[in-house]
């Protein structure tokens, strides 16, 4: 006559525990797979995300347009741009504080600054410019 | 080609290497905490130049020339080096961390970190008087001026050498934010120290990857809750998970002050941590009184900022009478705390349920103290970040699809961390009888002694 030898209980459980976790840490794990494979699409191909790479052209031409254009210490007044009005008066207030310049409101100023849209000449060339006016 | 990213890179090493060796006693393990010290240097620069005045660069130099007098003064002392310190270990911890790296290549287009930690890096980078006036400057209420300045610090230290440069900032975030996961990821591994050396180090990666899944570029994106969460989740494990929390405090309480020094919530996080482990050690308040210090640190941190007059849109944002929709807002923001992490938490729950009615043996056998102190930890943190939703002034849909994807990284990591423990658990051996896993270390002394007081 042969037994049959049922497991008890806590190996049951072990068993159900090792499952459920592993299963709920893989779970977690997935995020880490994604980012890998969004990052090497990104290395790869530049424009991969082509929204996130124009805004980084546009942002980092007005950087490095009001580094050529106005001193650090100035008072520059921000004036509105013709499109994305909110976003690119908080950028450019952002690249004042980088540069070290005061914005001021209404009190004298010794720039004017503003961003103008142009033509992108290809998908990743910049398709703003900025404009500087010095107070005579 | 611009060198200022590798340039920065290496100055964070350098920086931090001294200090991190002296506390680890490992200079593999070291490199790998060398850019979270040299981020911690750098924001007692930044908050001395505040208090004190003067320019940056003078406070960076004062502070590193007291950090090497600091290293060598420990390194003289005696110690011994911390267990798995060697370089295949800190390959295991930092080699798997890189895949998920490659989301450095995205552009350092994220809105947060442009408007909040590389704006208040720029302005520190300027010195005392210029950063004075912009922290309480109305105009750059947008910007959260009341936020710590972990996170901009050792970017400020560098702009205030260099010009300023986005993928440099965003490579020293990156990096900075990679040693704190790598702590993480040492610190579970060395909690499961009885564990067999393949499941235990399977499972702290593992933890340490966890830090991705809500948010693809939490890490390399130039924001700040990946590195506050990972940093708390790395203390909570030294503290709550090991069977002797207090016998080395010293990277503990460097995670706690990184947490509470990064974002506003960290800090709370961090008081709530605070409480659980004096409740856990009162047997020896003293030493307990220890994990109070990052409070303190956090808390001097608001303190100025209130100086500066910095306003929060939390504490200051008018929020009216809006009895009425308190029943609304709390059903959205369980809604979008349930499609986040609600599956992870019922999975975790039924876990920890399991363990804790027919497992409770094993554990105490596999040196880990109770699982109840981190769902105190995690069950804590919830409530706060309910309550913050319900309370707060912000259009609350707005809120919710900006924000609780990235605020929910610690509830996941903890529950990740309990996960993690009741596997090991399962993994191991016969609670009855000694097990013989495969280890690749010496046992801690110090675990031996993990009996039911010491797991309280």
């Amino acid at each position: 006559m042969t037994t049959t030898r049922h497991p008890d209980k806590t190996t049951i459980v072990r068993i159900v525990v090792a499952l459920v976790g592993v299963g709920c840490l893989l779970l977690t794990v997935q995020g880490a797979v994604r980012a890998t494979g969004r990052g090497i699409a990104l290395m790869s191909d530049r424009e991969h995300d082509l929204p996130a790479t124009q805004h980084q052209v546009d942002l980092e031409t007005l950087w490095r347009q009001f580094v050529e254009q106005v001193p650090p210490g100035s008072r520059i007044s921000l004036a509105p741009a013709r499109t994305n009005k909110d976003l690119w008066h908080q950028r450019l207030s952002e690249l004042a504080a980088l540069r070290g310049c005061v914005v001021v409101q209404g009190t004298p100023w010794d720039y004017s600054v503003s961003v103008a849209a142009v033509q992108r000449k290809r998908p990743t060339s910049a398709g703003v410019r900025l404009v500087v006016r010095k107070v005579d | 080609m611009d060198v200022s990213p590798v340039l920065a890179v290496l100055a964070l090493l350098v920086a931090g290497f001294p200090l991190a060796f002296a506390i680890l006693r490992s200079p593999f393990l070291a490199l790998l905490l060398a850019p979270l010290v040299a981020a911690l240097l750098s924001t007692v620069a930044v908050l001395l130049m505040l208090v004190v005045g003067g320019p940056l660069p003078l406070w960076i130099a004062v502070v590193l020339a007291a950090a090497a007098g600091c290293a060598w003064w420990l390194s003289r002392r005696p110690g011994e080096p911390v267990p798995y310190g060697g370089w295949s270990h800190a390959l295991l911890i930092a080699l798997p961390l890189l895949p998920p790296c490659f989301m450095i290549f995205e552009p350092p287009y994220q809105w947060d970190a442009h408007s909040i930690w590389w704006l208040h890096a720029g302005y520190f980078a300027h010195g005392s008087e210029y950063a004075r006036a912009t922290i309480g400057s109305p105009a750059f209420v947008f910007s959260h001026t009341d936020y710590p300045p972990f996170a901009s610090a050792p970017i400020a230290a560098v702009w205030s050498v260099v010009e300023p440069d986005f993928r440099t900032a965003q490579l020293v975030g990156a990096l900075v934010t990679v040693s704190a996961i790598a702590m993480l990821v040492y610190l579970v591994r060395r909690a499961l120290g009885r564990v067999s050396a393949r499941v235990a180090w399977a499972l702290a990666i593992a933890v340490g990857l966890a830090t991705w899944s809500n948010v693809p570029y939490a890490v390399t994106g130039g924001l700040a809750d990946a590195l506050w969460s990972a940093a708390f989740a790395g203390a909570v494990v030294a503290l709550l998970l090991g069977a002797d929390p207090l016998r080395r405090p010293v990277l503990p309480l460097l995670l706690l002050t990184v947490a509470a020094l990064s974002k506003n919530e960290g800090l709370i996080a961090v008081v709530g941590l605070a409480l659980l482990v004096t409740v856990r050690a009162r047997a020896d308040l003293r030493r307990a009184a220890l994990v109070w210090l990052p409070v303190l640190a956090g808390g001097a941190w608001a303190v100025l900022a209130r100086l500066l007059d910095a306003q929060s849109d939390i504490t200051e944002g008018t929020t009216g009478d809006r009895t009425a929709q308190v029943v609304e807002r709390f059903q959205l923001t369980i809604a979008a705390l349930w499609d986040v992490v609600g599956l992870l938490l019922v999975g975790a729950a039924v876990v920890a349920l399991l363990g804790a009615l027919f497992l409770r043996g094993r554990r105490r056998a596999t040196g880990l103290a109770a699982d109840g102190w981190l769902w105190a930890a995690n069950g804590y943190y919830l409530a706060v970040l309910v309550g913050t939703y319900l309370s707060g002034p912000n259009d609350i849909e707005w809120w919710l699809a900006t924000s609780v994807q990235r605020v929910t990284l610690p509830v996941t990591l903890l529950s990740a961390v309990s996960l993690a423990g009741w596997v090991a658990v399962a993994f191991g051996g016969d609670s009855r009888a000694e097990s013989r896993p495969v280890l690749d270390q010496p046992r801690e002394p110090a675990l031996s002694g993990a009996a039911p007081t010491a797991t309280r």
